[in-house]
C-alpha cells in the first residue's frame, strides 16, 4: 500500500480540527452581546427615520485634512470610532425605544449622529474600558457590567472631572519617566477618547453664532439676519468682520471695555470654535492653491480677527454651506438637502486645488475591507486544511477539500495583495513604511511563498501553512490597526523626513521585510515538521521509519531549509542596503543602532543554521529546532528593538507590545524545550545491549 | 574540504578555516549583537560599541549573568581568517559552490571596505547660521589642545595638541609641551574625559584645584558620546619658570584661555578636533517641511552655496538621503535649530564624512546578492528536479500498484 504519512496521524488531525473549529466560533460566541438590562432613553428630539443612503454617502465624501493627509470624511470618522469604539460598528439597541428602533450604525452614521442629534448619540454606549478599574478610580458604578465593557458619553460625563484628575496624575507621574500601569495608561487613553468625542460634537454647532437678546443698533444694522436673536452662520459674521475691527480701533482706550461688551454675545460661540483651533479637524481648502495647509473653523476665526492672513470669500461660502447643514439638524431631510450641497460644494474646492483625487479609491479600500474578508477566506482554508488531514490523500473528498484550500487561500491572497496595491495607489509610495504596513506585506509574502511552496511539493503542509500564517498575519494587522488608531488616528498618516523616499522604500524595507516573512515561514514550517515528527516517532516506538516515509520527512525538511536559504538572501542583501541607506542620510555606514543589530542577528543566526548544516553538526531536526528559534531572532528585530527607546529607529514605538513578544519568546523557549527532551526519548538513536 | 592536513601548520590552518570555527564566531558575533544591543538601554551605543565591538574581551551582561566572551576584535579577527582560508582557500572549487565563492568574496571586500572606514575615515559636523560660511568641520567627540597668537588678525596659525598626547593624563600625571615659536611652556594634567565646571562656593573642600573660583568634577561617560564635555588643568610657565599661570580647560567653554607671555596675547583652548575642507560651504537657507497642518517634518534641506579653491560658487541643496559629494567629503543633512518653537536664529547642522570606502558597500551587496542568488537557485532547479524524478518514480510504479488493488 502506498504511504501516506498524514493518513496514520488522522487521530490526531482529527482534534486538531475540532480545536480549530472550536477556536474559530470560540471569537464569535465571546462577542456575542450579553443580555444586559438596556432602559428606555429620553431624548428631546430623535431621529424620526434612519439616514438615507444619499445622506450617508454625501457625508462620508466631505474631504477633510487630517494627519497631514486629506481624506474623505468616512475614513476620519472611522479611526475616531475604531479608536474610541474599538470596531467600526455600534448596533442601537431595540431596547432605546427609539423611534428608528434597532439599528446598525457604520462610523459615518454614527458621526451623522453624534453632529446632528447629539442628544441621542450621547446614550451610544461606544466608550470601550478594557478594566472596569477605570471607571471605579472615578466613581462610575454600574451593576451588570462585565470587566471589559462599553459606555455612554451620557454615562461618563458627570464622572469627567475626576477622570481629568486621574489623568493628570497618570501624566505626572509620566514626566517623572516611571511606568505607568495599564489602569493609569487606559484612565488617559479614557481621556482622549472624550476629548475627541467631545471635538466631534462641537464641530457643526460653533459653525452657529448669534447676536443675543439686546444687540446694538449698529451690530443689528450691520447683520440684519440676526434679528431677534435668529441664528447666524459663523462664515458670514467673519466676512463682515473687518467692520467690526474699524468700530473697536475707533473706540475711545476709556470705552474699550464696552465695545467688547457689545460683542460678547456674538462671540460666545465663535470662542468655543477658536478655543479648538488646535485640534479641530481641518474642513475647509484655502482658495489659495499655494497654501498647503487647510483650516478649521478656529484658524479661520483666527486669521480674521488677528488679520494675519486673507481668506477668501469662498471660504466664509463654505463654512456657511457647512453651517447650513447644522441649522438643518432636526430634519433628516433637510440635513440630507443641506449635506449633498455642503458636500459638492467643499468636493470642488479641493478638487480644484488638485487634491482630493483618489476619494473614490479610499473609500472602496475601506468599503472593501480586504484584511477583514481575507482572514475570513484564510481562516476557512485552515478549517478545511484541518478537515483533509482526516480524509485519505487520493480520496474524492480529500481532493476536494484540498482544492477549497487552493481557492480560499489563493483568494485570501488576492484579497491581502489587492488591500496592499490599494494602499501603494493612495499613498504613492511602496508599502512597506510603518509596521502596520510590514504585517500586512510579510504576510502576503509568506502565503505567496507557501503557495509556491506547495506547487512544487504538492505535500499539503505548506497549505495549510498557508492558511495558518495567513489568517494570524491578518489577525495581527487587524489588532495593530486599533493600536495605530489611538496612536496615530490613521494608518496612512505622514511619514518622517528619513523615510520620505521610495527609492529606499522599494529596496531596503522590502527586501528586509522578505527575509522577515522567509523566517517566519520557517519558523512557522519548522514547528509542524518537530511535531509531527516527534508523533510519528511516539507511534514508531523505537522502529526505524521505512525509506519512503523517511524521504517525505526529509523532503518537508528541505523545504524549510530552503525557505531559510531564500530568508538569508533577502536578509543580507536588505541589511546591506539598509547600510548604504545609512551612509546616505546618516553619514555612516553602521552604527550599531538597535535596528541595524537586529536585523544583522537575523544574518547571523542563519548563517549558523546553514553552516552547521552543511558542517554535517545538525541534521533536519536540529535545523528544524533552529529555525523555530529563528522565528523569537526576527520577532525581535521585527519588534522588540523598536521597544529599547534607543537609536534612530524610535519611530516604531508601540506601546504594549513587550508583553506579547516575551509570551511568544516564553513560547518559544518551552517548544525548544519539548522538542529536546522529545528527541532524547523518541528519537535519538540508542545502540542495541549485546546478548550476553 | 580539502585533504586531511599531516603538519602542524596544515593543522591550524585547517582549524582556522573550519567550519566549527565559523559557526562559533558566528554565534559569538550573534551574542555579542544581541547583548549589547540590550545594554545599550543602560549605557547608549557609543559605550556598547567601545566595550563589545572595539575590544579584546568582554564581560557581557546576560539578564542578571556575567559571561566572559571574545570581543569584536578577536572575532571579527578571526572571521576574516575563517572566511579567507575556509570560504575562500579551503573550499571545494566545484559547480555547486560557485555561489558560496562568490557570497564570500562580496563579505570579504564589504569587510575590507569596514577596515579602510575603521583607519581611515573621519566623522563630524559643522554648524551654519543663515548667512554663515566655513570650510571647517569638528569633530563629534574627539578633542584638541589648540594655541594661537590671540594679537593676530585674520588668518592665524594655530599650534595643535592631538588628544592622544594628554588624553591618558589622568590623575596625578601631567605633560609638558614645549615649543621653539612659543615663548613658554605649556603643562597639560588631570584630563577628564567628561565633566561639569563648578563654583567653589558652599562646596566644602574641593575634589580639584579651584581656578579663579571654579573648579572641575569628572563625571561617568553619557550614554551618547557627543554628549561628553572633556576638560583639562593648565599650566603656563614662562619667563624662564618665574612666572606660573593656571588655568582650566573646559571643553563647553566658548572662549579660549588668553593670557600674556612674551610681550604677546596668546590663546589657548581645549575643543573638538577641526578639520580642513578643499571647499567652503555657506548656508543661504535652511528649509524644514512640514506634512500639511501638522507639524511632522517631512523633509529638511539646506540650501547652501560651495566655494571651490578657485572661488567659483555653486549654490545648491543638501537634503534628507540627498547629501553633497565633493573631493572625498561627504555632506549630509543631520540636524537643525532651534528646535520646535525655540527662539533664536535659524541654523544647519551638516554632518561631514571622509571615507575612502564610501562606495564599497554598493559593490559588496551586488557581489553578495550574485553569489547568494546562484546558490539559492542551484539549490531550487536540484530541489525541483530530485521531486521531477520523485514523482516519475511514484508513476511508474502506480499502475502496478492500482493493478494489485483492482485484482484485490
Amino acid at each position: 500500500m502506498k504511504f501516506q504519512p498524514v493518513s496514520r496521524l488522522r487521530s490526531i488531525a482529527q482534534w486538531v480540527a475540532v480545536a480549530v473549529a472550536v477556536l474559530v466560533s470560540a471569537p464569535r460566541a465571546l462577542a456575542a452581546p450579553a443580555q444586559r438590562q438596556v432602559q428606555k432613553i429620553v431624548v428631546e428630539n430623535p431621529r424620526q427615520k434612519p439616514w438615507p443612503d444619499e445622506a450617508v454617502a454625501a457625508f462620508g465624501r466631505i474631504p477633510v485634512q487630517d494627519r497631514g493627509r486629506v481624506k474623505p470624511l468616512s475614513t476620519f470618522a472611522g479611526f475616531r470610532m475604531l479608536n474610541i469604539n474599538g470596531k467600526r460598528v455600534y448596533r442601537v439597541p431595540e431596547g432605546f425605544e427609539l423611534p428608528t428602533g434597532k439599528e446598525k450604525l457604520d462610523p459615518v452614521r454614527w458621526l451623522l449622529d453624534v453632529c446632528l442629534f447629539p442628544e441621542q448619540a450621547r446614550h451610544y454606549e461606544i466608550f470601550v474600558v478594557d478594566d472596569r478599574a477605570v471607571l471605579d478610580a472615578i466613581g462610575l458604578q454600574m451593576e451588570g457590567r462585565k470587566r471589559r465593557d462599553r459606555y455612554s458619553f451620557a454615562q461618563l460625563q458627570p464622572h469627567t472631572r475626576k477622570l481629568e484628575e486621574e489623568a493628570q496624575k497618570a501624566f505626572a507621574k509620566r514626566s517623572r519617566e516611571e511606568k505607568l500601569d495599564s489602569v493609569e495608561s487606559q484612565t488617559i487613553a479614557l481621556r482622549e477618547s472624550i476629548i475627541q468625542y467631545d471635538l466631534l460634537e462641537s464641530m457643526l454647532p460653533t459653525l452657529q453664532t448669534s447676536l443675543g437678546e439686546s444687540p446694538s443698533e449698529r451690530l443689528l444694522e450691520l447683520f440684519p439676519e440676526g434679528k431677534d436673536n435668529a441664528p447666524m452662520p459663523l462664515g458670514l459674521v467673519l466676512s463682515r468682520w473687518p467692520v467690526v475691527v474699524e468700530w473697536m480701533k475707533a473706540a475711545e482706550p476709556s470705552n474699550q471695555t464696552e465695545v467688547l461688551k457689545e460683542f460678547s454675545a456674538l462671540e460666545s460661540t465663535i470662542n468655543v470654535a477658536w478655543g479648538n483651533r488646535q485640534y479641530a479637524v481641518a474642513l475647509i481648502p484655502p482658495a489659495d492653491s499655494s497654501v498647503e495647509d487647510w483650516r478649521n473653523p478656529g484658524e479661520l476665526i483666527d486669521h480674521t480677527m488677528g488679520e494675519s492672513m486673507t481668506i477668501a470669500e469662498s471660504e466664509y461660502g463654505l463654512l456657511d454651506e457647512l453651517a447650513a447643514v447644522w441649522m438643518a439638524r432636526g430634519s433628516v431631510d433637510d440635513a440630507t438637502a443641506a449635506i449633498v450641497k455642503a458636500q459638492a460644494s467643499l468636493e470642488a474646492a479641493a478638487t480644484a486645488r488638485g487634491e482630493f483625487t483618489k476619494a473614490s479609491l479610499e473609500q472602496t479600500y475601506y468599503k472593501g475591507d480586504f484584511f477583514y474578508r481575507a482572514l475570513l477566506c484564510f481562516l476557512f482554508a485552515f478549517v478545511l486544511a484541518a478537515l483533509s488531514w482526516t480524509t485519505a490523500r487520493g480520496g474524492k473528498l480529500g481532493k476536494r477539500l484540498n482544492m477549497g484550500v487552493w481557492g480560499l487561500t489563493t483568494i485570501g491572497l488576492v484579497l491581502a495583495v489587492a488591500g496592499v496595491t490599494i494602499r501603494c495607489v493612495l499613498l504613492s509610495r511602496p508599502p512597506v513604511a510603518t509596521l502596520y504596513e510590514t504585517v500586512l506585506f510579510i504576510t502576503s509574502v509568506a502565503v505567496f511563498v507557501c503557495l509556491l511552496a506547495e506547487k512544487m511539493t504538492k505535500e499539503r503542509i505548506a497549505l495549510a501553512s498557508a492558511a495558518a500564517l495567513g489568517a494570524a498575519g491578518m489577525f495581527l494587522s487587524m489588532k495593530y490597526e486599533l493600536v495605530e488608531a489611538a496612536s496615530q488616528g490613521d494608518t496612512m498618516g505622514g511619514l518622517v523626513a528619513v523615510l520620505n523616499t521610495n527609492f529606499w522604500l522599494a529596496t531596503h524595507v522590502t527586501t528586509v521585510t522578505m527575509g522577515y516573512s522567509a523566517g517566519l515561514l520557517a519558523a512557522a514550517l519548522a514547528h509542524v515538521w518537530i511535531v509531527m515528527r516527534l508523533f510519528r516517532g511516539a507511534s514508531d516506538r523505537g522502529q526505524p521509519m521505512d525509506a519512503e516515509r523517511a524521504g517525505w520527512y526529509r523532503r518537508f525538511a528541505r523545504m524549510i531549509y530552503g525557505v531559510l536559504c531564500f530568508g538569508l538572501l533577502f536578509s543580507v542583501v536588505g541589511t546591506i542596503l539598509g547600510g548604504v541607506w545609512a551612509n546616505d542620510s546618516w553619514g555612516r555606514f553602521w552604527g550599531w543602532d538597535p535596528k541595524e543589530n537586529g536585523a544583522l542577528m537575523i544574518v547571523l543566526f542563519e548563517l549558523v543554521i546553514l553552516h552547521a548544516r552543511m558542517g554535517g553538526y545538525i541534521k533536519d531536526f536540529g535545523v528544524c529546532v533552529l529555525a523555530v528559534m529563528g522565528g523569537a531572532v526576527v520577532a525581535f528585530s521585527w519588534w522588540h528593538v523598536n521597544q529599547l527607546g534607543v537609536g534612530l529607529h524610535s519611530y516604531g514605538f508601540t506601546a504594549g507590545v513587550l508583553k506579547t513578544l516575551w509570551a511568544y519568546y516564553g513560547f518559544v523557549g518551552a517548544f525548544v524545550l519539548v522538542s529536546g527532551l522529545g528527541y532524547t526519548m523518541l528519537l535519538r538513536p540508542r545502540p542495541k545491549l549485546e546478548a550476553a | 574540504m580539502a585533504k586531511k592536513p599531516k603538519t602542524a601548520l596544515g593543522k591550524l590552518f585547517a582549524a582556522l578555516g573550519s567550519f566549527w570555527l565559523a559557526i562559533a564566531l558566528l554565534v559569538n558575533l550573534f551574542l555579542l549583537t544581541w547583548l549589547g544591543t540590550l545594554e545599550q538601554v543602560d549605557k547608549g551605543i557609543h559605550a556598547v560599541q567601545g566595550q563589545y565591538f572595539e575590544s579584546w574581551l568582554v564581560l557581557a551582561k546576560a539578564g542578571p549573568l556575567k559571561v566572559l566572551l571574545p570581543g569584536g576584535y578577536i572575532t571579527m579577527g578571526l572571521l576574516v581568517l575563517n572566511l579567507f582560508i575556509g570560504g575562500l582557500v579551503r573550499i571545494r572549487k566545484t559547480k555547486s559552490t560557485v555561489g558560496i565563492i562568490i557570497a564570500h568574496v562580496g563579505i570579504a571586500l564589504m569587510m575590507a571596505g569596514g577596515l579602510v572606514e575603521h583607519m581611515y575615515s573621519i566623522y563630524g559636523r559643522v554648524i551654519l547660521y543663515e548667512g554663515q560660511a566655513s570650510a571647517q568641520f569638528e569633530e563629534y567627540a574627539g578633542y584638541e589642545v589648540a594655541i594661537w597668537n590671540a594679537d593676530t588678525l585674520g588668518a592665524v596659525e594655530e599650534f595643535l595638541i592631538p588628544a592622544s598626547d594628554f588624553a591618558g593624563l589622568g590623575g596625578a600625571g601631567s605633560r609638558t609641551f614645549q615649543r621653539a615659536e612659543l615663548p613658554f611652556d605649556l603643562i597639560l594634567k588631570r584630563y577628564m574625559n567628561n565633566c561639569e565646571l563648578k563654583e567653589a562656593v558652599g562646596v566644602g573642600v574641593p575634589s580639584a584645584p579651584v581656578v579663579d573660583g571654579h573648579f572641575l568634577v569628572e563625571r561617568p561617560d553619557e550614554k551618547e558620546e557627543e554628549s561628553n564635555f572633556a576638560g583639562l588643568y593648565a599650566t603656563v610657565v614662562t619667563d624662564g619658570g618665574s612666572t606660573v599661570i593656571d588655568s582650566l580647560l573646559f571643553g563647553r567653554a566658548v572662549h579660549p584661555w588668553v593670557f600674556e607671555a612674551g610681550g604677546k596675547k596668546w590663546a589657548v583652548k581645549l575643543r573638538h578636533t577641526v578639520h580642513s575642507m578643499p571647499f567652503s560651504l555657506k548656508l543661504e537657507k535652511f528649509i524644514k517641511d512640514d506634512h500639511p497642518g501638522i507639524t511632522m517634518a517631512r523633509s529638511f534641506s539646506s540650501d547652501v552655496v560651495r566655494v571651490d579653491a578657485d572661488g567659483t560658487e555653486h549654490p545648491l541643496r543638501i537634503e534628507m538621503n540627498e547629501p553633497l559629494r565633493k573631493d572625498g567629503y561627504i555632506i549630509y543633512q543631520a540636524s537643525y535649530g532651534p528646535q520646535q518653537g525655540m527662539p533664536g536664529r535659524p541654523y544647519s547642522v551638516l554632518a561631514v564624512s571622509k571615507n575612502p570606502s564610501d562606495r564599497i558597500p554598493w559593490l559588496s551587496v551586488a557581489v553578495i546578492a550574485i553569489g547568494l542568488t546562484w546558490t539559492f537557485l542551484a539549490k531550487l532547479l536540484g530541489f525541483l528536479a530530485k521531486q521531477k524524478r520523485s514523482a516519475l518514480k511514484a508513476a511508474q510504479a502506480s499502475p502496478s500498484s492500482s493493478e494489485g488493488k483492482s485484482a484485490a
